[in-house]
C-alpha cells in the first residue's frame, strides 16, 4: 500500500486493492497474506498494518492475517496487543503477528525513541505482548540475537527475502538446536514467474529500482552490494526455475515461504496472474518433488 | 438532528455488518464504535466495518492517554483513507492525563496536516532530535473529523420510541448540539428510523403531520 515517485496511485485505492488481492489468495487455496509496515515516508507505506488487515478481513472469510514486520519496538505494546486481540476476534481467529526491530532512525526518532534502544524495547514489549494475546508470534531477523530471542521465547523466526538458500542452512540448523519443537522458520521471497527472459530482465530492472529508492533512503551503506544480495535470492523466472529456488529454501530448512509477488510497480490484475500460476504452474512442481 | 448507533450485545464482524446495514436501511447516519472487553481496539473495528458497509459514518471514541499522538494519529489516517472520509474522532481524555489533552489534540492535527512539522511541546517533542516529520497517508479528505466527547453530541440510552424523542426534543431544547448517539439494541434501529428521526429533523413540523404517519 504505498503510491511512490514510480508509480504513484490512490491511498484510499490501495485498501480496496490489498482487500481484492487477499481475496483472491484465499480462493486460491494459499494459508495467508502478509503485509509490512513503514511510517513517516513520502509514499505513505502503511503504519498500521493490523487496520489494513482489520478492513481485508471483512471482505476474505478464512485467509489469515500475518505482518512482516510490524515495527514493535516502535509502538505502545498495550495498544498493539488491543489492536490484535481486537482484529483476531473480528477475523475468526485468523492473526499471526510478525514483529521486527525496525531499522529507519527517523521513525524512532518521530515517536521520541532511539534506534539504539531497539533490542531492549523489543525485549519488553514482546513481554507485555505475549502475556496479553497468546496468538503465533514470529521474530524477524537472521542476526544471532533475534533467532536466540525466538528460541527463548518459544516463537518462530521469519527470514529476509535477501538471505540464499545455502546461508539459510546454517540459520536454520542454528534455529532447530535451540528452538522448541514447533517453531517454524519463514523465509520471505520476491517472487516473478515469467518464462520470456527479456520480460523476466524486465521485471529485474524495475525489482532493482524499487529496492534502489530503499536501500539509498532507508538501508544506508553499500547499495551495490545488497542489491546484489536482493538480485540473486529473488525467484524470478519460468516456472520450473521459480520451483527450483523455493524447493532449495525448504532443503536448506524453511518450513513456511511468504512469496512477495505485489510491488508498487505491479499492476492489480498481474498480482492477481501471479497468484494464480503461483498455485497452477509452481507448487505442482515443489509437491512432486 | 442526526443520529449515530451506538450497538449493544455484538462482538462479532457479522453482528456489526448487521448494524451498519440497519443504520444504513433506517436513515440513520452511522456507527459510534467504543472499546468493549472483546474488542478493546474501535479503531481496528471500524477499518473492518468500513470494508463491511461503504456508506455509513464510522464516529470511533479515541481515549487520548499514555499512547503517542503520532500512532493514534497514523492510524486514523488509515481508518480515514479505507473508509474514503467516513471517520469521525471522537477525542476525550484518559484518566489521569487531562492536563495533556491539548498537547495532544494539537500533534494530532499537525500530524493530519499537508505539511512536515515539528512539535516542541510539554510533554511531546516530535522528533526527537533535529528536522521535521510527516504522518502519512494523509487523511482522506482536507482533515480527519474531529469530535471532542460531549460536545457536538449527546449520548443516550434507548428505552422505546417515545422515551427516546422526549429525551432528545430536551436535549435539543437545552443545548441544541446537532447528533445524538443512542445505545441500541439492532431490533431498535427500523423504529428510530421511522418514529423518531422524522419527528426531530426539522424545527417545527405542519400540524396534522405526524398524525398523518402515526394512521
Amino acid at each position: 500500500m504505498q503510491s511512490t515517485a514510480a508509480w504513484p496511485g490512490s491511498f484510499a485505492r490501495s485498501y480496496d486493492r490489498f482487500a481484492a488481492d487477499a481475496a483472491v489468495v484465499e480462493r486460491h487455496g494459499f494459508d495467508s497474506v502478509w503485509c509490512g509496515e513503514h511510517r513517516f515516508w513520502y509514499d505513505g507505506w502503511c503504519p498500521a498494518p493490523l487496520h489494513a488487515q482489520a478492513f481485508a478481513a471483512a471482505r476474505t472469510d478464512h485467509v489469515r492475517f500475518g505482518t512482516a514486520m510490524l515495527l514493535l519496538p516502535q509502538h505502545d505494546a498495550h495498544a498493539v496487543a488491543r489492536n490484535a486481540i481486537t482484529l483476531d476476534r473480528l477475523s475468526g481467529g485468523r492473526l499471526e503477528l510478525g514483529l521486527g526491530l525496525g531499522y529507519r532512525d527517523e521513525e524512532f526518532a518521530a515517536v521520541g525513541l532511539r534506534r539504539s534502544d531497539r533490542a531492549r524495547l523489543m525485549e519488553e514489549k514482546l513481554e507485555i505482548l505475549e502475556s496479553a494475546w497468546s496468538g503465533p508470534k514470529w521474530i524477524g531477523g537472521m542476526a544471532p540475537a533475534a533467532l536466540e530471542r525466538a528460541a527463548r521465547r518459544g516463537h518462530s523466526v521469519m527470514l529476509p527475502q535477501t538471505l540464499s538458500a545455502r546461508r539459510l542452512r546454517a540459520i536454520a540448523a542454528r534455529h532447530r538446536e535451540q528452538a522448541p519443537a514447533g517453531s517454524r522458520i519463514g523465509v520471505l521471497r520476491d517472487v516473478h514467474i515469467e518464462p520470456d527472459p527479456a520480460r523476466a530482465s524486465e521485471f529485474r530492472s524495475r525489482l532493482r529500482a524499487h529496492y534502489r529508492e530503499e536501500i539509498v533512503s532507508w538501508w544506508g551503506d553499500e547499495p551495490e552490494r545488497q542489491l546484489g544480495y536482493v538480485d540473486a535470492a529473488a525467484a524470478v523466472g519460468g516456472a520450473e526455475a521459480v520451483a527450483e529456488t523455493l524447493r532449495a529454501l525448504r532443503e536448506a530448512g524453511a518450513t513456511d515461504l511468504m512469496a512477495r509477488l505485489s510491488f508498487d510497480f505491479v499492476e492489480a490484475p498481474v498480482v492477481h496472474d501471479q497468484i494464480a500460476r503461483l498455485r497452477d504452474e509452481v507448487l505442482p512442481l515443489l509437491e512432486e518433488a | 438532528m442526526r443520529f449515530l448507533i451506538e450497538p449493544c450485545c455484538t462482538d462479532s464482524l457479522a453482528g456489526l455488518r448487521d448494524y451498519a446495514n440497519a443504520v444504513e436501511c433506517s436513515g440513520l447516519d452511522g456507527l459510534f464504535l467504543t472499546g468493549t472487553d472483546a474488542l478493546p481496539a474501535p479503531l481496528v473495528t471500524a477499518a473492518a466495518v468500513a470494508a463491511a458497509n461503504d456508506v455509513v459514518l464510522l464516529a470511533v471514541d479515541v481515549e487520548l492517554g499514555d499512547r503517542h499522538p503520532v500512532e493514534v494519529a497514523e492510524e486514523c489516517a488509515v481508518v480515514d483513507q479505507a473508509s474514503r472520509g467516513r471517520l469521525i474522532a471522537v477525542l476525550s481524555a484518559a484518566d489521569g492525563h487531562a492536563a495533556d489533552f491539548d498537547e495532544a489534540t494539537d500533534l494530532l492535527r499537525l500530524a493530519w496536516g499537508a505539511r512536515p512539522f515539528r512539535l516542541d511541546g510539554r510533554r511531546w517533542q516530535v522528533p526527537a532530535g533535529e528536522g521535521c516529520v510527516r504522518v502519512t497517508p494523509s487523511p482522506f479528505g482536507a482533515r480527519v473529523e474531529t469530535w471532542v466527547a460531549g460536545r457536538e453530541a449527546c449520548r443516550v440510552q434507548w428505552r422505546d420510541p417515545d422515551t427516546l424523542l422526549r429525551e432528545l426534543e430536551r436535549e435539543r431544547a437545552t443545548e441544541d448540539r446537532g447528533w445524538a448517539i443512542v445505545a441500541a439494541p439492532l431490533g431498535a434501529l427500523a423504529a428510530i428510523g421511522k418514529a423518531v428521526r422524522p419527528r426531530l429533523a426539522l424545527d417545527r413540523l405542519p400540524p396534522g403531520l405526524t398524525e398523518l404517519w402515526d394512521s
